[in-house]
């Protein structure tokens, strides 16, 4: 297998996750000649799972309190999940209690007070390793598998900066006046566009509103090509990017078969789940 | 001889309470150069303690007992002769004498983590050198405490040190631990955190 085209689910399940997922998603990549990371994915690995973490991480320093800053977390979730609150709140402490005999924590406490306490000896200790998993994901951009492809030109690249302990991650986005890049570069295979538009038509979750916004960017792009478009409209092309700028010789490496799918079999573009690769 | 690079800022040295004669020149923060401890002319190294923008080894030291300062030296102290002690366990193949060594480790690297409040790198390394001491058997990480003494001995002369270089250290031991320990809870917040229905557009 020649080459891999590394779609953001993937990245991130390299970057973030530590359940067993990372290790198949660099298993299936390990297996390619040449992987490849467009900017893209950096962009949207940033704008999405990046800046949850980042989210709850300024969370727990503002709330000092774990469970505090998972309520905060399901309240703003469009599905409330409790059972996934508790349940992480309940692994976490179980985990610390067991690497602290109760004895030793007494005597800890009896010296440095509250700091020895399970809540807040959870709060910290995940604080700490969210920042340090944030950190590292985020400066890789520009190592991993030879660093970052097909860069954004409208795109600002910056560092993650810390302001009085909390990480602030913006830019969020290209400057709100840029004319993105993608236009010229996606109306360059106007066959494909209007190949891969169509297919967001005749799939069964074509009412899908993320769907629904994307045919209507692509569309536009596809009818009036000269026009510009802006943040907005680039995230919204979202998965059709990965579809219509990957290479003809090469895969998709994605766990979001469901959107890619029907724009890649429309224009024939391999892909494949990291799990079925690694297996 | 003591000599090291530190960067103190303004917070950490009023949150010192015995610390109260020591006030700052500056009120930005403090960007240290070099700390010797040159124990020729002890009184006046005393008497120096602060001069601006320069703070003595003989300062940190004279924070108190109960200073978390002096406690992270104290602690780290024993954890390094500790650690150097299991090593050399290890390196004369007597693997269950240096176990005992690494699992009597544990009470010190507990109160190691206790003064995260010092710096977030105290914080990490501390952490990552908890996780570490579990393991099961340290024929299979023979590299474990020879890499968590370079790791604190480092912490211990720049304590203050960029997030960045303990990050590096924090990855040091857990490829010495052979395993990257995940934390307790990480995976479930994972799952959380990544959820479709968590608003963003």
């Amino acid at each position: 297998m020649t080459d891999a085209y590394i779609e953001t689910t993937t990245l991130t399940d390299l970057l973030l996750k530590k359940d067993g997922s990372e290790k198949a998603a660099a298993r299936a990549i390990n297996l390619f000649s040449r992987p490849i990371i467009p900017q893209f994915a950096w962009k949207e690995f940033k704008r999405g799972p990046l800046a949850h973490f980042i989210w709850f991480h300024n969370k727990l320093i503002v709330t000092k309190d774990f469970g505090r800053a998972l309520s905060a977390l399901q309240r703003l979730s469009r599905t409330p999940q409790r059972y996934m609150v508790s349940t992480a709140i309940q692994a976490a402490h179980t985990g610390f209690t067991s690497r602290f005999a109760n004895k030793d924590l007494e005597a800890l406490q009896k010296i440095h007070g509250e700091k020895a306490t399970i809540g807040v000896i959870v709060t910290d200790a995940m604080q700490l390793e969210l920042k340090r998993v944030i950190f590292q994901a985020w400066k890789k951009r520009r190592t991993l598998h030879g660093g970052w492809a097909n860069k954004l030109d409208c795109y600002p690249d910056f560092e993650l900066v810390e302001k009085t302990s909390l990480i602030n991650l913006a830019p969020r986005d290209c400057p709100s006046n840029s004319d993105c890049c993608l236009r010229s570069r996606l109306i360059r295979d106007k066959a494909k566009l209007t190949a891969v538009w169509r297919s967001l038509s005749s799939s069964p979750a074509s009412a899908k509103q993320e769907w629904v916004n994307r045919k209507k960017v692509l569309r536009d792009i596809e009818k009036r090509p000269h026009s510009s478009i802006g943040p907005k409209e680039c995230r919204r092309i979202g998965d059709a990017y990965f579809v219509l700028t990957c290479p003809p010789d090469a895969t998709i490496i994605t766990t979001n078969i469901v959107d890619i799918q029907p724009m890649a079999d429309a224009i024939g573009i391999a892909y494949q789940r990291p799990v079925n690769l690694s297996e | 001889v003591f000599e090291n690079v530190v960067s103190l800022d303004e917070r950490r040295l009023q949150a010192q309470p015995k610390q109260q004669d020591f006030t700052p020149k500056s009120q930005s923060s403090l960007e240290l150069t070099v700390m010797k401890w040159v124990p020729v002319d002890y009184d006046q190294l005393v008497r120096q303690g602060s001069t601006g923008q320069f703070v003595t080894a003989e300062r940190l030291y004279g924070f108190g007992e109960f200073d978390q300062m002096s406690r992270f030296f104290k602690v780290s102290g024993d954890l390094i002769s500790a650690l150097s002690e299991c090593d050399n366990h290890i390196q004369q193949g007597a693997f269950l004498a240096a176990d005992d060594v690494l699992m009597n480790c544990r009470p010190v690297i507990q109160e190691m983590f206790m003064l995260r409040d010092i710096s977030e790198a105290v914080g990490l390394v501390s952490l990552r050198c908890l996780h570490a001491a579990n393991v099961d058997a340290i024929t299979n990480t023979p590299d474990i405490a020879s890499t968590m003494m370079r790791a604190i001995t480092r912490l211990r002369a720049a304590p203050f040190m960029k997030f960045d270089i303990a990050i590096e250290l924090a990855d040091d031991i857990d490829t010495a631990a052979g395993t990257q320990e995940v934390l307790p809870g990480y995976n479930e917040l994972v799952q959380l955190l990544l959820d479709d229905n968590v608003l963003n557009d």
